[in-house]
C-alpha cells in the first residue's frame, strides 16, 4: 500500500466506504502476531493491522487471526455504538477481501502494560483489577470472550487500561477452538471442548492478577501460598468449573468496584419487527388464528381455570371444613 | 402415447418419450446432431451409446427452436427442473457456478446423495466456460439474453431414487421483459422449483442510498407462477447473494460463521428463513419477500458464491475483475438442499417440514 492510498473498506455495521490511509511507521503489540503499522486517517491516527502478502504465504493461520479481531471489533461496534467504552480496542473499517486484508482501529493508547506493571504501588494495582474486570465484563455483554487475557494484550496509562488485540477472541455459545496452549488460558479453553462460555477469560484475568501481586516468577509457585485476599478473591476462579465460576462482574462488586453496566444495544434489535412480519405471514398461509395480545390468558385458559374454581367450590360445600 | 409423458424443460411441451426412438449423438466435425438408430445395436453397446447421445423434442407446441435433450433423460425418476430467477447482476450465475461445483466436490453426500452429468458435453462446456474460471479467481460475465437452454443436466443419486436436475439461469434483463414471446423465459412454464436470488448491493455502488422499490424480475416470475395448475405449491428458495458483504452484521453473521450444514433440520432452516425475512424486511427490500407469501413452502437463506468481494486485476481497466484471496463459497447448496426437501429427494419427517410456514 502506497502513501496516502484511497482503500475500499466497511465499517463496524457493514457499511463500504472509502479512506484515504496514509501509512505513518511500523507498529508492534506483544500480543499480536500480525503486521501493524500506525496510519493516518483524516488528520488522525490508527492502528492498521493486516496480513501481507509474504506473512500469509508463511503463515496462512494469519487470517484466521484477522478474522478473529474483526469479527470481534464489529460486534462490540455493534453492542457499543455511541457510548464505545475507552478500555477496550476500537475497530473503525476493515476490508478482508483484499490480497493484504487488513482491520483499523483507534491508536490504542499507553503501553503494554508489562513494563509499568512492574512499578505499580497497591492503589494501582487495586486500579488496575478495577479496570481489567470492568474491560471484561464489557466484552462479556457483547457476548465475546476474548480469549488470550495477560500482559501481552493489556495496555496502561495513568490509571487507565486498555484490552487489545482480540486474535483470539470468539463469540459465546460458540463451539470452543482449541487454542495455544498458556497458562493464561483455561483449562476449558486449553483442551477446546464445550461451548465458549463469557467466565473463559477469567481464569486469564485471575492469572494476570496474581501475576500482578506476585510477579511474573511468583505466578508459577503454589497457590496455597498467596496472600489471603488474594487466595479469598481467586480460589473460585481456579477450582470451580467454569459454570461455576464467578463471572468478571462478580469479582467487580468483591472488589467493591462499579459493575453497573454502560448502555449497549441489542443488535438484533432492528430485526425484531421483520420477524414478527415472517410469523404473521406464516400464520395467513396456514390459517392459523394470530396468538392472543401478551398478557392475556387465552379463552380456552381462562374457561378452564373457571371451571377449576367452580369444581373447588363445590367440593369444599361437600366437605366438613 | 405410448411412451412415457415428460414434460420438456426447454419448451415445457409435454411429450411422448417412446422406447426405442432414434437417438442423436454431436458431430464435432461439423458442428450438428447425426442421427442414429439404436435399435440394431446389443443392449449393452447401446445402452453405452445412449449415455452419451440426445433426443430431439418433437415441440409440439412449435414455438421453440431445434433442441435435444440426453437420450436418457426420462430412463430415471421425475425431473426436476429448477430455475434461479433475479435482476441484472444479482449473482445467479456465481451461485449457480458455486452450487455446481460443490455439488460435484460431494457436498451433498452428507445427505446420501451422489452427482454425474447427464449431459456430459452440456456439463463440460459449462465446467470449462465458467467453474474453472470461477476456480482461478475470475469474476464470471453475466448470461447472455436471450440463452433459451439450461446451463446445465446433473443426476442426481439417492435413497429416494435417480432424478435428472436442469438448472436455468437466463438473463436477469430477459426476466425482467414483460414480452410475451421471450422464448428465454420459456423454461417457467415446466419449471419445478425457483431459486429467487436477491443479491445484497452497496449503495456505494449502486447509487442508491435503499434497495429499488420494486423487484421486476421476481414479481413477473411469481405471477407467471401462480397462473400455472397448483402454481403455488412449487417449492421456493429466496437466496440472499453476496451476504459476505454482510458476514459480520447480524443476522447473517450467524449463519455465515456455521458455515456449510451437514443435516436437514427443518426448525434451524425455519430459523434462517425468520432471519433472512426480517433482514430484506429491515433494509427496505421488501419486494424481495414477495415469494414467501406467494408460494406455500418457500425456504430462505444467506448464500456467498465467492467468499468476498472482486477486485480489479489492474487499476487501469476496472472492469477486469477477480477474487484477490481466491474462491470460498459459503452455503451455496443450502438452496439446493431446501429444494431437494421439498421435491422429495431428501425425503424424511425433517424433509418434509423444510419451507413450511
Amino acid at each position: 500500500m502506497g502513501s496516502g492510498e484511497v482503500v475500499r473498506c466497511r465499517n463496524g455495521l457493514g457499511v463500504l466506504g472509502e479512506l484515504e490511509i496514509e501509512e505513518l511507521a511500523g507498529f508492534v503489540t506483544p500480543g499480536s502476531a500480525l503486521d501493524q503499522q500506525l496510519v493516518r486517517v483524516k488528520g488522525q491516527v490508527y492502528v492498521r493491522k493486516y496480513v501481507s502478502r509474504a506473512s500469509g504465504g508463511r503463515n496462512p493461520h494469519l487470517y484466521d487471526l484477522l478474522e478473529n479481531e474483526v469479527r470481534a471489533g464489529t460486534r462490540l461496534g455493534q453492542v457499543f455504538r455511541d457510548a464505545y467504552p475507552r478500555q477496550l480496542a476500537s475497530l473503525v473499517a476493515y476490508n478482508t477481501d483484499l490480497e493484504e486484508p487488513f482491520v483499523l482501529l483507534r491508536e490504542y493508547f499507553g503501553e503494554p502494560a508489562a513494563g509499568p506493571a512492574t512499578r505499580f504501588e497497591t492503589a494501582d494495582r487495586l486500579r488496575f483489577q478495577h479496570e481489567l474486570l470492568r474491560a471484561l465484563q464489557l466484552v462479556s455483554i457483547a457476548g465475546l470472550v476474548h480469549g488470550a487475557v495477560g500482559m501481552e494484550t493489556v495496555r496502561w496509562h495513568e490509571g487507565r487500561l486498555q484490552l487489545v488485540d482480540f486474535e483470539w477472541a470468539q463469540r459465546v455459545g460458540e463451539p470452543r477452538r482449541p487454542g495455544r496452549r498458556s497458562i493464561a488460558r483455561s483449562p476449558e479453553q486449553q483442551h477446546g471442548g464445550g461451548l465458549v462460555d463469557g467466565r473463559d477469560d477469567v481464569w486469564g484475568a485471575g492469572v494476570l492478577i496474581r501475576e500482578l501481586h506476585l510477579g511474573r516468577l511468583g505466578v508459577n509457585g503454589h497457590r496455597g501460598q498467596d496472600p489471603t485476599l488474594l487466595r479469598d478473591l481467586l480460589n473460585p476462579v481456579f477450582d470451580r468449573p467454569v459454570e461455576h465460576r464467578p463471572t468478571a462482574a462478580d469479582l467487580l462488586v468483591r472488589l467493591h468496584g462499579d459493575a453497573t453496566p454502560p448502555p449497549f444495544a441489542d443488535p438484533d434489535a432492528p430485526l425484531a419487527a421483520g420477524r414478527e412480519l415472517f410469523e404473521q405471514v406464516a400464520r395467513r398461509k396456514t390459517g392459523a388464528a394470530p396468538p392472543p395480545p401478551a398478557g392475556k390468558p387465552r379463552s380456552w385458559l381462562r374457561t378452564l381455570f373457571t371451571l377449576m374454581a367452580l369444581a373447588v367450590v363445590a367440593l369444599r360445600g361437600t366437605r366438613p371444613w | 402415447m405410448t411412451g412415457r409423458a415428460v414434460r420438456c424443460p426447454v419448451c415445457a411441451d409435454r411429450i411422448s418419450w417412446e422406447p426405442g426412438a432414434p437417438v442423436s449423438v454431436w458431430d464435432v466435425e461439423n458442428s450438428r446432431y447425426e442421427t442414429v438408430r439404436v435399435t440394431a445395436l446389443a443392449p449393452e453397446k447401446r445402452a453405452d451409446l445412449e449415455r452419451l447421445a440426445y433426443r430431439q423434442c418433437p415441440n409440439p407446441s412449435g414455438d421453440t427452436a431445434a433442441h435435444y435433450l440426453p437420450a436418457t433423460y426420462a430412463d430415471h425418476g421425475e425431473p426436476l427442473v429448477i430455475g434461479l430467477v433475479g435482476a441484472p447482476a444479482s449473482g445467479k450465475t456465481h451461485l449457480l457456478t458455486a452450487m455446481i461445483r460443490q455439488i460435484h466436490l460431494d457436498g451433498l453426500g452428507a445427505h446420501g446423495i451422489t452427482a454425474a452429468p447427464l449431459d456430459f458435453r452440456r456439463h463440460r462446456d459449462f465446467h470449462d466456460d465458467y467453474v474453472r474460471k470461477f476456480e482461478a479467481g475470475g469474476t464470471l460475465s453475466g448470461t447472455d439474453t436471450g440463452v433459451v437452454e439450461a446451463a446445465d443436466i446433473l443426476l442426481l443419486r439417492g435413497p429416494t431414487g435417480a432424478r435428472p436436475v436442469s438448472f436455468f439461469d437466463v438473463a436477469g434483463e430477459d426476466l425482467e421483459d414483460p414480452e410475451a414471446r421471450n422464448r428465454a423465459t420459456k423454461f417457467l412454464a415446466g419449471t419445478t422449483a425457483v431459486v429467487f436470488v436477491h443479491g445484497s448491493e452497496d449503495p456505494l455502488d449502486t447509487g442508491r442510498p435503499t434497495p429499488r422499490s420494486e423487484n421486476r424480475s421476481f414479481h413477473l416470475a411469481v405471477e407467471r407462477l401462480l397462473a400455472l395448475p397448483d402454481g403455488a405449491r412449487l417449492p421456493a428458495v429466496i437466496a440472499v447473494t453476496k451476504s459476505d458483504r454482510l458476514r459480520y452484521v447480524p443476522p447473517a453473521d450467524r449463519w455465515l460463521h456455521r458455515g456449510d450444514e451437514r443435516t436437514v433440520d427443518a426448525a434451524r432452516i425455519r430459523a434462517e428463513s425468520r432471519d433472512v425475512f426480517a433482514y430484506l424486511h429491515h433494509v427496505g427490500a421488501g419486494a424481495s419477500l414477495r415469494p414467501f407469501e406467494a408460494f406455500t413452502r418457500c425456504a430462505l437463506h444467506f448464500v456467498s458464491a465467492s467468499g468476498g468481494d472482486a477486485k480489479p486485476v489492474d487499476r487501469g481497466d476496472p472492469a477486469v475483475r477477480h477474487f484477490p484471496r481466491g474462491f470460498r463459497p459459503t452455503r451455496v447448496l443450502e438452496p439446493l438442499v431446501s429444494i431437494l426437501a421439498m421435491t422429495g429427494m431428501i425425503a424424511g419427517a425433517e424433509a418434509e417440514r423444510v419451507g413450511a410456514p
